[in-house]
C-alpha cells in the first residue's frame, strides 16, 4: 500500500522581495548589521523568494551555510567589498534606506549583465529587424523569452540572466509577439528545437503559455521536433503542477503537445542541491 | 536522478553577476565533477561538464593531461556557434587559478584557439557562420594538428596552403573605403573621403629636394637607420617630451606599420588593445599569432583608455607579458590624452609591469594643446612610434622611429628583450 504523503497547505505563491525583508520572521535571527548587508546586496542583485522556499526549503538552523539559503538569499560577499560598503553608506544616509538609481545601475552594468557576447552575437534578424525576445546562438536551437515570463518564482543568487529583472529595458530580452517566433522558425529550417526561457516560462498563466506553444504545432513547422521549457518550478514552486488554479490546464496543455505527435517536450530544470526536492511535494508533482 | 530526470550539464559559474563569490578554479571544478561521477549510478553519467557557457559555445573541461612534460587542460566544445566545432577537442595551458575560458592560453606552442579567428570576424561583421545550407567552411589541418576553417575563395588554387592565421582576415576597412572611393571617382561621382588618414597638403619642399638630391644613392645603409637621423630623432624627443632617449634606442623604418610587425613577432605576450582602435592593430596582432585583449572605452570617458579600465583589464586578464597599444592623438576619435591621464596610465602600467607601445603618429597635428607622450611618465617601459606621414604629408616614404629608453638594453633589438615582471 503506498504511503499517504501529507500535503502542507501553501496554495498561495506568497512572493517576498526587498521591500518585505523586515516582514520575514525567519530573518529576525540575523543581526541588524547582517540584515543591512543583505538589503544592500538585494538593492543591486534583485531578491525574490516565495513562502514555500522560506518555510520549507531553507534549513534556518544552518543559515547562512544552508545551500538553499546561499542560492536564494543575498550574501555580503556577492558584491565587491568596496561596492558593498558604498551601497551601505548610501542606505544609512537615507531615511528610507534608498540608494540612487544611478549608483545601482552603474553597479549592475559593471557586473557583465550580458555575458558570452549575447547582445552582439546572439540577436537574430527577421525581415530586417531583430524579432522580439529571441536569441539564436546555436544552429539547431532558438531561445525564446516570452514577455510574461520574465520573472521567476524565486531568483537564484547565481542567476546569469539577471538583465531580465533589473528593469533596464535595453538590457532585457522579452517577446510580446508570439507570431514572431513562428515566422522566424518558418524561415529557419535548420532549427529543430525551441527553448523557452526567461525568467521562468512557467510563471506564465497556462492560458498565455498556450498562445506561444500552440502555433508551434502547425504542419509547416514540422522541422521543430523538440520544445524545451527551462524552469525551476518543479523544485521551487511545485504547486504549479498540482494545486495552482490552472495546474490541471497546464498538464492538459502538455498532453495536447504530446498528442500532436512528432514533438518531444522536456523540462530543463536546474538542480543545485538534492534537498531542494523534499519528498512530500516532489512525488506529487510527478515529472 | 530524482523524478526520473536525466542529468544534463554541470555548469561552471558564468562570468556575470556575483561570479567572484561563486567561482572556483576550473581545475577544482574538474576535480569536483570527476569525484561526483565516481559516486553516482552509471545511469547518471549522461551528465556533461564541467561546462562553461562561453562566447564560442559550451566548453567543457574534459580532463588534464601531460604531454612531453607540459601540463594542459583538455577542453571540448560540447556545442559551438559553428556546428562544425561540436565535439572538437583542444588544449589550454594548465592554470591552477583560472576560473573562466578567457583566462586560459593555448597549449603546446599554439598561439590562438581554433575558434578565435572566426569569432573575431563574427564580432566585426555581425555575420553568423553559414547555417542551414551548404557549408562554405573549408577545414584544413595545420602542421600542429589544429583544424581551422575559412571561407572558400572561388577560383583559389587548391594547391596553395595558407597559414591558418590568415583565416577570417579581410581587407583593411579603411583601405577598402579608399579603393571604393577611388572607383566612384573614376565613375564620375563626387566623393568627400573621410575614411583614410591621408594628409591633403604637399610635402615640404625642403624634404622633397633632399630626397631628390639623394635619389641615386643605392648602397645599403645601417639597418637601424642613419646615425645622424637617429641622433636627430633622439634629440627631437628630448626637446619636445623631455625624454632621455639614446640614438642607440632609435629604430628607423619605412613607415610606422612595418616596424610594428617585427615588434609584435618578437614580443612574446598578449596585446592589450583599446576598443575602438585603428582597424589594423588587431589583424596584425593576429597575423603574428598574438592574443588580443580588448580594453573597453566609453563615450563618457571620451573614448580614452582610463587608468581604472586598464587596471581592471590587467587584474582580470593575467599573462606573463602584456603590451598595451596606446594611440594618442587617436585614430579614429581624433582625441588626445593629456598629462594627468597619461601619468595615471603610466602608474598602472608600471604596477602591472606592462610595456606600452605609444603610437604618436598624429602627435604633431595637435592644435588645442602641446602633444604629450606617456613616455614622459613611463620612460623605462614605453616604445614610441612616430613618423612623417601625417604631419609632413609624406605618406608612403615616411620614416618612423621607435625610441625606447628601456634600461639594461644592449643591442639594436634591446628594447625587445625587456621582460616585465609578471603580475
Amino acid at each position: 500500500m503506498s504511503q499517504v504523503i501529507p500535503f502542507p497547505s501553501h496554495p498561495k505563491l506568497g512572493i517576498l522581495t526587498l521591500k518585505d525583508l523586515d516582514r520575514i520572521p525567519q530573518l529576525d535571527r540575523l543581526s541588524s548589521d547582517e540584515r543591512l548587508a543583505m538589503r544592500a546586496v538585494a538593492t543591486v542583485l534583485p531578491f525574490r523568494v516565495n513562502r514555500y522556499v522560506i518555510d520549507e526549503l531553507i534549513d534556518w538552523s544552518r543559515v547562512p551555510e544552508d545551500p538553499i539559503c546561499q542560492l536564494t538569499c543575498p550574501q555580503p560577499g556577492m558584491l565587491a567589498a568596496a561596492d558593498l560598503a558604498r551601497v551601505r553608506e548610501l542606505m544609512v544616509r537615507d531615511a528610507d534606506k534608498q540608494v540612487p538609481d544611478s549608483t545601482v545601475r552603474a553597479l549592475q552594468r559593471s557586473l557583465n549583465p550580458h555575458p558570452a557576447g549575447q547582445m552582439e552575437l546572439n540577436v537574430p534578424r527577421l525581415h530586417g529587424r531583430p524579432p522580439s525576445g529571441m536569441q539564436h546562438k546555436y544552429r539547431e536551437t532558438v531561445l525564446f523569452f516570452p514577455g510574461a515570463g520574465q520573472t521567476c518564482h524565486t531568483y537564484f543568487t547565481y542567476c546569469f540572466r539577471r538583465a531580465q529583472f533589473v528593469g533596464i529595458d535595453e538590457l532585457k530580452f522579452a517577446s510580446r509577439q508570439a507570431g514572431d517566433l513562428a515566422d522566424y522558425l518558418r524561415e529557419h529550417q535548420e532549427v529543430n528545437g525551441v527553448l523557452f526561457t526567461g525568467g521562468d516560462p512557467l510563471v506564465v498563466r497556462t492560458q498565455v503559455l498556450r498562445r506561444y506553444l500552440e502555433p508551434l504545432l502547425a504542419p509547416d513547422l514540422d522541422h521543430i521536433d523538440s520544445i524545451r521549457i527551462g524552469t525551476k518550478a518543479p523544485a521551487y514552486w511545485p504547486h504549479r503542477f498540482v494545486s495552482d488554479p490552472d495546474a490541471d490546464d497546464l498538464l492538459a496543455l502538455f498532453e495536447q503537445v504530446r498528442r500532436a505527435g512528432g514533438i518531444s517536450r522536456s523540462w530543463r530544470t536546474s538542480r543545485t542541491r538534492a534537498s531542494s526536492n523534499p519528498p512530500s511535494r516532489s512525488r506529487r508533482s510527478g515529472g | 536522478m530524482l523524478l526520473g530526470a536525466v542529468p544534463y550539464y554541470m555548469f561552471v559559474e558564468r562570468d556575470t553577476g556575483p561570479k567572484r563569490y561563486f567561482e572556483v578554479p576550473l581545475a577544482r571544478a574538474y576535480e569536483i565533477f570527476s569525484d561526483a561521477c565516481q559516486r553516482v549510478s552509471c545511469l547518471a553519467r549522461t551528465v556533461r561538464g564541467p561546462s562553461m557557457s562561453a562566447t564560442p559555445g559550451k566548453i567543457a573541461i574534459d580532463g588534464v593531461a601531460e604531454v612531453r612534460g607540459e601540463k594542459a587542460f583538455v577542453l571540448k566544445v560540447l556545442q559551438g556557434r559553428d556546428p562544425a566545432w561540436s565535439n572538437r577537442v583542444f588544449f589550454a595551458r594548465h592554470d591552477a587559478d583560472a576560473t573562466w575560458l578567457d583566462q586560459l592560453r593555448p597549449a603546446f606552442g599554439a598561439t590562438h584557439f581554433f575558434f578565435d579567428g572566426v569569432l573575431e570576424q563574427m564580432k566585426r561583421t555581425g555575420a553568423q557562420p553559414a547555417w542551414g545550407h551548404e557549408t562554405h567552411i573549408r577545414k584544413r589541418v595545420s602542421g600542429q594538428g589544429h583544424v581551422s576553417g575559412s571561407d572558400r575563395m572561388d577560383g583559389a588554387s587548391p594547391g596553395l596552403p595558407l597559414d591558418p592565421r590568415l583565416d577570417g582576415l579581410r581587407q583593411s576597412a579603411t583601405v577598402a573605403i579608399n579603393e571604393h572611393c577611388a572607383a566612384l571617382r573614376r565613375a564620375g561621382r563626387e566623393v568627400y573621403r573621410l575614411g583614410l588618414g591621408q594628409s591633403p597638403f604637399p610635402i615640404p619642399e625642403r624634404v622633397v629636394e633632399t630626397l631628390h638630391a639623394h635619389a641615386a644613392q643605392k648602397a645599403y645603409q645601417p639597418v637601424r637607420g642613419l646615425e645622424t637621423l637617429r641622433e636627430a630623432v633622439a634629440a627631437y624627443h628630448a626637446r619636445t617630451q623631455r625624454i632621455d632617449a639614446s640614438p642607440d634606442g632609435v629604430l628607423v623604418g619605412p613607415g610606422s606599420k612595418e616596424p610594428l610587425f617585427p615588434l609584435q613577432i618578437a614580443f612574446d605576450g598578449d596585446i592589450l588593445l583599446p576598443s575602438p582602435a585603428w582597424v589594423s592593430y588587431a589583424p596584425r596582432a593576429r597575423l603574428v599569432g598574438r592574443h588580443v585583449v580588448p580594453v573597453p572605452t566609453s563615450c563618457a570617458d571620451g573614448w580614452k583608455v582610463t587608468a581604472a579600465q586598464l587596471d581592471a583589464v590587467c587584474t582580470t586578464h593575467r599573462a606573463p607579458a602584456r603590451l598595451l597599444v596606446l594611440n594618442s592623438p587617436n585614430d579614429p576619435t581624433g582625441l588626445a590624452s593629456d598629462a594627468p591621464a597619461l601619468a595615471a596610465l603610466a602608474e598602472v602600467a608600471r604596477r602591472h609591469g606592462i610595456i606600452v607601445l605609444s603610437d604618436e603618429i598624429y602627435g604633431e597635428l595637435r592644435f588645442d594643446a602641446p602633444h604629450c607622450s606617456i613616455a614622459t611618465f613611463y620612460p623605462e617601459g614605453t616604445i614610441i612610434s612616430g613618423g612623417l606621414s601625417r604631419w609632413c604629408g609624406a605618406g608612403g616614404w615616411a620614416r618612423s622611429s621607435f625610441p625606447a629608453s628601456c634600461a639594461g638594453c644592449s643591442t639594436r633589438w634591446r628594447w625587445l628583450r625587456v621582460k616585465p615582471t609578471p603580475r
